[in-house]
């Protein structure tokens, strides 16, 4: 456990250390007071823009690391003679302290549950892909071999094509490898852990984002703080391990905290380029780099703020110059993924959305109206802990949050660049959920606009405070104590349900296939077994494994890898061949046994098989069948088959069933020969059917077709989409 | 040939069009006199930058030329309204534009005259196979794709050598572009484009001839041209169609100059960057896509210029000016970038490696075969000695040049960053091919020397007659030198003529679904510039032919058509007999042959 605060600590430290020189060094005098908190950032940007460029031209992480840090402590050293030293005050203090809990807080699952570094997820498996990039990219070029990366023959994750060459998501991998060489730390280590200090260390960002626009008080310090920190849709985000978005978060705010400052000035005007264009244009090039969806909620903003201005104030082009420089800069440095952003952001908004059965690939968050209202958007009710607020309170109590908003805006500093940005905001809110009908682009428009969006809330509520104080202390103690409710309880749900990359996975690394001189063999997983295994599971084997996997399906004899039975697991129950090859407290590996001699060979009784109980239940059950239940097996589809192996004379088949609905009839055929039909009622029965001529020894294929298909989604109104028609409790052949 | 004269005037259209708003907008007030002929290059430079950049975005060819022509389109008009036209209605313009006008037809006279139609032409070379291929398939995938094997495509082996090998992805991408703005292939554009830009390189010698020495008499343009545009030695390269080569040497120059101009300024603020440090990286960022092994040619001298001026003066802001330079050629695209560093290193060690040179044996150029005054490689090559007596005047006209210099530390520079080239290639890891390629690239600061000394030499004589008698002496020999080259082409070319044009057909029939071998897997390899030509006009179908017949050794059992050509249906007592023909037209045939070995059956 003690790993997990060593190297939480150690990532503050490391950032903020590296950051010191560079921070005084382009930090323009007006933020000065914030250094402290923008330092980190600094080094972050700095890191993510320069490891890529040096890895574009060919120099890895491993071999840049070391010029890079070199660089900056130099740059530190010189920094600390020529000033005074870094100054630490009150608010310093308390932002540090929402800091820590906010680490703390999210994590819970590593700290009191999994007692090791490790990666956890409320259920997304995007933790797999950003973890095996980053492994990758700390000894590769990201563009050497495209090729054969492409056609997964390198010694690299399925998923780290798609990272570096689909999605064009570099920052995250890129950030996570080099404090992964830094601290020799795997990809499944660090994956979770550096979202969790970028999302802390985004909190004080917020706070300054509030100071560059307002002037704050002591009551708005602490709301700040508080949202940023709770919200539940952004912890959601965070637990789910959205990597991309959460680098986003941080460097979103960080440009609006320069761009709002910047443009509050009168240095737009001038003609050179400014020390602000360098960083805007950097950030923005590092927001390609990291995450380009992100793009367009901070260009959309200014192209409007440009044209407002150009019709409200007289036809000026007083903004071009700067919004150029920037622009121009950020073209420069990160041409490749800027055009890919912008032609994929365009091809989105040009495609048809309108089609309301589109798959979105999220589950709902839930059934009814999983589009959260403004209320719910502020993390004051959670929508993935409730249903839904009665209509017309939910108008209501939206209603004030708008309206707060919108006072927060009125008395905000720089009011016309806000306005765009809110336009743009609004717009983009309507066209995800009216237009497209797509929650999941909705929640994501909202949660990477919400450190803006509460700002402004923030901002609001202190006007109301300063005009009422009684009065909007008790709504905002009221307010905190449900931002910190719904936290509480989606940490919790966290806490209960999550993933975790465990012991079972990590203990693959025990599994040296060198030694047990199999290099050269093809070995399967339960995925390709069966097929239907959890794809957390499957992906993290595979991380584990690659490239000791094949792609291949397996045969006789094959290389099989097997994970025990264990609480909240049930692996396959697959023949393996005696003596098995290796094994540890999780996994098993051996090879399968699937030929007919093999199976006649086999001591077991394999002439019927009991679900939940053989030991063998998937070497049997051959097509047409749904995932392993604990006493029962349902079919899938209208035809199911399996094969049962006989050392004596049969001459019936049996089985207990029941189907999901009624009408229902099966036929059934042993070795293509049919055998009868009967119609099944959907209380547990025994039916049995005579085998036309009997059977003797052999290996005998069972054929089972249904009449019907039923969805327990319609039948039993709950979630579960399958097409299922019978549940079989044992099937067997008997003799008469 | 009128087809000819269309496309020329619509690539060079294009060209123009392209880099005018550009050019307009940015260039320095200093340059601003010449800047028209830049415009070609600017172009040149922006569709091979932009077209990589997006095609790494995944944005390919068919994509992108509308955005590259839209903002094209944006900083004309911009330029237009800002009223920052380039100049051009001078007499200097219009005796340069019928030099680059008889120049252009000069080159093209073989296409025009004995071909007729747009097409690819070479003395020998089988360049264009390399790049055409990859200009075609870049329209519509991405430099990242190819490079992989496919069965029965024996034309994708390209891909694999240009694309993955020699990350040469600019050069090709310039033929997608015009291939799919002009609804073309990329054969059919190859020798016309290679012409123009040769052609449009003779500008930029006389520019950078008359900015080094500060004069503006014609002169300097005929001496130009005479050892430039009519020089045996480039032309031997251009009609062997080193593609890549004459758009790197273009580029090359344009840098030599936007540099020279930039240290003749002297900009004081060193913390911003300006026009030029944006220009000159661009440019090359276009090198390192388009001839990346040219890059060390180009950037050394920039930094061997930048040391001497601190050693020398004791002043670093030439220094500067590199570094701001070199970092932003590096991020435009740091991938070329990337690529081009690994690939200079590779040479550069493979070139100290004695192998074999897959190229006809060429004399090691002496200064006489250097200026295009003697042929050296369809004339007697000269002895030591007279190769001596002969160079002598034409170095001391060389020096005389340096002599009367601007900016003489800067020539400096970029000679010595050459030499050690040279004096290596030539002396300590002998490489006739390597050492001919290091002078075609250099040859246009030779050229530019020579007229600086020239016009100096004409400053000091009075008498016209003799003026006149010198030029037209220089003339004829260079002429003449130039004539026998061309003869070399007229009578000697290979042409991507009709008989392989007619291969479309076949490419376009869509019910031939089956693979089929071709002649040469019975008959052997009698014409390899038609096999691979073949390959690359029957890309859409499944074939086997001498190239990968090796590879799908295992695959070819079911295969029973044959494609051959009707008048070449035996060779050395082999003979093809069609017992069923399924297709024909004009020049080839497909069908079933009575059974036969094949090349990898005989013993």
């Amino acid at each position: 456990m003690i790993s997990i605060f060593f190297y939480s600590l150690a990532t503050i430290l490391v950032l903020f250390f590296l950051g010191y020189g560079i921070t005084h060094f382009f930090l323009p005098k007006k933020l000065q007071l914030y250094a402290l908190w923008l330092s980190p950032w600094f080094t972050i940007i700095f890191l993510v823009f320069i490891l890529i460029i040096l890895n574009l031209l060919g120099f890895t992480v491993r071999q840049a690391s070391p010029i890079i840090i070199g660089s900056l402590l130099l740059l530190n050293i010189y920094v600390f003679l020529k000033t005074k030293g870094p100054r630490v005050n009150k608010e310093d203090v308390i932002i540090a302290c929402f800091v820590l809990v906010s680490i703390f807080f999210n994590l819970m699952s590593l700290i009191k549950y999994e007692k090791f570094l490790t990666t956890v997820s409320l259920g997304n498996n995007d933790a797999v892909n950003y973890a095996a990039s980053s492994d990758y990219i700390i000894d590769t070029l990201m563009y050497k071999n495209v090729a054969l990366l492409r056609q997964n023959v390198l010694n690299a994750n399925a998923n780290v094509y798609d990272m570096f060459h689909n999605i064009y998501r570099w920052g995250p991998p890129i950030f996570a490898a080099f404090f992964q060489n830094l601290f020799h730390l795997q990809g499944y280590q660090y994956t979770y852990l550096s979202q969790v200090i970028l999302y802390a260390l985004h909190i004080p960002l917020v706070f300054i984002l509030l100071k560059i626009l307002y002037k704050p008080t002591l009551f708005s310090l602490f709301s700040i703080l508080i949202f940023a920190t709770f919200n539940v849709n952004l912890l959601y985000i965070l637990y789910h391990n959205f990597f991309g978005h959460i680098l986003f978060l941080g460097l979103y705010t960080f440009f609006l905290i320069f761009l709002f400052l910047y443009f509050g000035s009168n240095e737009p005007a001038k003609r050179e380029v400014a020390l602000y264009d360098i960083i805007l244009g950097i950030t923005l090039a590092v927001i390609y780099y990291s995450y380009y969806y992100g793009g367009i909620f901070v260009i959309g903003p200014l192209a409007v703020f440009v044209l407002l201005r150009f019709f409200l104030k007289k036809f000026t082009f007083d903004y071009w110059p700067a919004l150029s420089k920037i622009f121009i800069i950020t073209i420069i440095t990160s041409s490749i993924p800027f055009f890919f952003g912008a032609n994929e952001t365009i091809t989105r908004f040009l495609k048809n959305y309108t089609d309301k059965n589109a798959v979105i690939g999220w589950q709902a968050f839930r059934n009814n109206v999983p589009y959260p209202n403004p209320f719910e958007m502020m993390g004051f009710y959670s929508m993935h802990a409730f249903e839904p607020l009665p209509v017309i309170l939910a108008i209501l109590v939206s209603l004030l949050v708008v309206i707060t908003i919108l006072f927060g805006l009125l008395k905000s500093k720089n009011r016309l660049l806000l306005t765009s940005f809110l336009i743009v905001y609004v717009f983009l809110y309507y066209w995800t959920s009216l237009v497209q009908h797509n929650f999941f682009d909705y929640y994501r428009a909202v949660t990477y606009t919400l450190p803006f969006i509460l700002v402004l809330f923030t901002i609001g509520l202190n006007e109301f405070f300063l005009i009422k104080k009684k009065s909007t202390t008790v709504i905002a103690i009221a307010l905190i104590s449900l931002v910190l409710f719904s936290a509480v309880k989606l940490n919790k749900r966290m806490n209960q349900e999550y993933v975790s990359v465990n012991q079972s996975f990590v203990s693959l690394t025990q599994l040296n296939i060198k030694d047990l001189g199999l290099l050269n063999e093809p070995m399967y997983t339960e995925y390709e077994l069966i097929g239907e295994i959890p794809l957390w599971k499957a992906l993290w084997t595979e991380y584990f494994l690659h490239p000791k996997k094949s792609q291949k399906k397996p045969q006789d004899n094959s290389l099989i890898l097997l994970s025990k039975p264990a609480p909240r697991s049930n692996p396959p129950q697959i023949l393996l061949k005696s003596p098995l090859i290796w094994e540890n407290k999780y996994y098993v590996l051996g090879r399968l046994c699937n030929s007919r001699e093999c199976l006649l060979d086999r001591p077991e009784n394999l002439s019927g098989v009991t679900m939940g109980e053989t030991t063998f239940e998937d070497s049997l059950l051959i097509s047409g069948w749904s995932g392993k239940e604990s006493t029962s097996r349902w079919s899938t589809g209208k035809e199911s088959t399996l094969r049962l192996v006989t050392k004596e004379w049969y001459t019936q088949l049996a089985f207990q069933a029941y189907s999901l609905s009624e009408p229902q009839t099966i036929s059934v055929s042993i070795d293509d020969t049919f055998a009868g039909t009967q119609p099944l009622t959907t209380n547990w029965s025994t039916y049995t059917f005579q085998i036309p001529g009997g059977i003797s020894q052999g290996i005998h294929t069972v054929r089972f077709q249904y009449t019907h298909t039923y969805k327990p989604s319609e039948i039993l109104k709950n979630q579960d989409a399958r097409d299922l028609a019978v549940n079989f409790r044992w099937i067997r052949f008997i003799k008469t | 040939m009128i087809d000819i004269i269309i496309l020329l005037v619509k690539i060079i259209a294009v060209l123009f069009f392209v880099g005018y708003g550009f050019t307009a907008l940015l260039i320095p007030k200093n340059l601003r006199k010449d800047a028209i002929w830049f415009t070609p290059w600017v172009g040149t430079i922006l569709i091979a930058v932009l077209s990589i950049i997006f095609n790494l975005a995944q944005i390919p060819v068919a994509k992108s030329a509308y955005f590259i022509l839209a903002c094209a389109g944006i900083l004309f008009i911009a330029s237009l309204i800002a009223r920052k036209t380039l100049p051009f209605l001078t007499l200097e313009f219009l005796f340069t534009t019928l030099l680059v006008g008889f120049t252009l037809f000069f080159n093209l006279f073989p296409l025009l005259t004995k071909v007729g139609f747009p097409t690819t032409i070479s003395l020998s070379n089988l360049d264009p196979l390399s790049y055409t291929p990859v200009g075609d398939f870049l329209i519509n995938h991405t430099v990242l794709e190819g490079g992989t094997f496919e069965h029965y495509k024996p034309y994708l082996g390209a891909t694999g050598d240009l694309l993955h090998a020699g990350f040469r992805w600019g050069s090709p991408i310039l033929l997608s572009f015009f291939s799919y703005v002009f609804r073309l292939k990329s054969y059919q554009i190859y020798s016309t484009i290679i012409t123009i830009f040769f052609t449009f390189s003779f500008p930029l010698v006389y520019i950078l001839a008359k900015r080094l020495s500060q004069k503006h008499n014609m002169h300097i343009l005929s001496f130009s041209f005479i050892t430039f545009s009519l020089n045996a030695t480039l032309l031997y390269m251009l009609y062997n169609v080193f593609y890549a080569q004459f758009i790197f040497t273009g580029i090359f120059i344009l840098v030599v100059i936007l540099f020279h101009a930039y240290i003749s300024e002297e900009k004081k603020d060193l913390r911003n960057f300006n026009s030029y440090d944006l220009l000159i990286a661009l440019a090359l960022s276009a090198i390192t896509t388009i001839y990346p092994e040219g890059l060390i040619f180009a950037i050394l001298p920039l930094l061997v210029f930048g040391i001497l001026s601190l050693l020398k003066d004791r002043n670093p802001i030439h220094g500067i000016y590199f570094l701001k330079i070199l970092l932003l050629t590096l991020v435009i695209n740091p991938i070329t970038a990337g690529t081009a560093i690994g690939q200079n290193v590779k040479i550069i060690t493979s070139s100290t490696q004695s192998s074999f040179i897959g190229w006809e044996h060429i004399p090691f150029a002496s200064p006489l075969d250097m200026t295009g005054f003697y042929n050296l490689y369809h004339s007697k090559d000269l002895p030591v000695f007279l190769d001596i007596i002969f160079g002598f005047p034409i170095a001391v006209i060389w020096l005389l040049g340096i002599i009367n210099l601007r900016k003489k530390l800067f020539i400096l520079s970029l000679l010595l960053a050459w030499i050690p080239f040279y004096v290596s290639l030539r002396w300590i890891f002998p490489n006739f091919f390597s050492f001919h390629r290091a002078i075609t690239y250099t040859l246009f600061l030779y050229s530019a020397l020579f007229s600086i000394g020239m016009c100096f030499l004409f400053s000091l004589i009075k008498n016209k007659m003799i003026k006149f008698t010198i030029i037209v002496l220089f003339l004829f020999l260079s002429f003449r030198s130039a004539q026998r080259t061309l003869y070399q082409l007229y009578w000697h070319a290979q042409v991507v003529d009709k008989s392989l044009i007619s291969l479309t057909q076949l490419n376009k029939k869509k019910d031939i679904i089956e693979p089929f071998f071709t002649s040469d897997v019975y008959l052997g390899e009698d014409n390899l510039w038609k096999r691979l030509w073949r390959e690359y006009f029957l890309m859409d179908r499944d074939i086997v032919t001498l190239q990968n017949l090796v590879t799908e050794k295992d695959n070819v059992a079911n295969i029973r058509l044959v494609l051959a050509e009707k008048n070449y249906l035996e060779r050395e007592g082999k003979k093809l007999i069609y017992t069923n023909k399924i297709w024909e037209n004009d020049y080839y045939q497909l069908g079933t042959i009575t059974p036969m070995k094949r090349i990898d059956d005989l013993p």
